[in-house]
């Protein structure tokens, strides 16, 4: 017959014992404080995962938005150019004008000193071919050229003058 | 009854010869009656040639120093 040490059952009561007032006090917590905490880190990834998409849907508006707003620059950029395009050829042809007129201005004054200068010539050239011509018949007039020129000169204007009467002296 | 003579003066530019003075009545005979006129002389130099004849209301230019003028003139209108 097999003998039982009381001690032996004494232990295996004292561990059961144990055992069950390991489940109920510290196994128990345990399992229910680390459900709790995997519950809290699921609600923290769910919270992360809908932060991720608000911040994706944040990104994506930013984006829209961002190319919205290259695309009015670029408009922008465009009427700006053209604008400025428009500027630089209104500019270009106001000064081309003004060029012109400038041009123009100088080329009348040119003409006009030009003519001022051959008249100044001309004018000299005749004073001085006048004055070379008085000194000549000066120099060649004598009694027969003058008997000659009051003859052929006075002729003449008595000529017009009975032309202008229009009838002739009856003596 | 007297009429009044006429006074013609002419300006030459050395004093006359008698001529010169025939050539003058000759051709004023033509427009006024010289018979019964008064001649007056009158010298300047600066005619060079030529004379000039005042008629009564008539003034007859036939210097040499107005033909250079009307010359001098002509060219300088032409330009």
């Amino acid at each position: 017959m097999i003998s039982i040490d009381r001690s032996i059952i004494f232990q295996i009561t004292n561990f059961i014992v144990l055992v069950m007032l390991l489940f109920r006090f510290l196994f128990k917590p345990v399992v229910q404080a680390l459900d709790k905490r995997s519950n809290h880190i699921q609600d923290e990834l769910a919270k992360i995962e809908k932060t991720k998409s608000e911040a994706e849907e944040v990104r994506k508006n930013y984006e829209e938005e961002s190319k919205k707003i290259h695309e009015k620059y670029q408009e922008i950029l465009e009427l700006v150019n053209q604008d400025a395009a428009k500027i630089k050829s209104k500019i270009i042809d106001e000064a081309y004008q003004e060029g012109e007129r400038i041009k123009k201005t100088y080329e009348e004054k040119a003409r006009l000193e030009i003519e001022k200068f051959f008249t100044e010539l001309k004018m000299d050239i005749v004073g001085i071919s006048t004055e070379i011509a008085e000194k000549i018949l000066k120099e060649h007039i004598d009694v027969t050229v003058q008997d000659e020129l009051i003859d052929h000169l006075l002729e003449k204007a008595v000529s017009q003058i009975e032309v202008k009467l229009d009838v002739k002296y009856d003596q | 009854m007297t009429s009044k003579k006429e006074i013609i003066k002419m300006i030459v530019p050395f004093p006359m010869t008698d001529h010169q003075r025939t050539t003058v009545r000759h051709h004023l005979s033509r427009i006024t009656d010289v018979t019964n006129a008064v001649f007056q002389e009158e010298v300047d130099p600066t005619l060079i040639g030529g004379i000039i004849i005042i008629c009564g209301e008539k003034y007859i230019d036939c210097s040499l120093k107005t033909q250079l003028l009307k010359i001098r003139e002509s060219i300088l209108k032409e330009g």
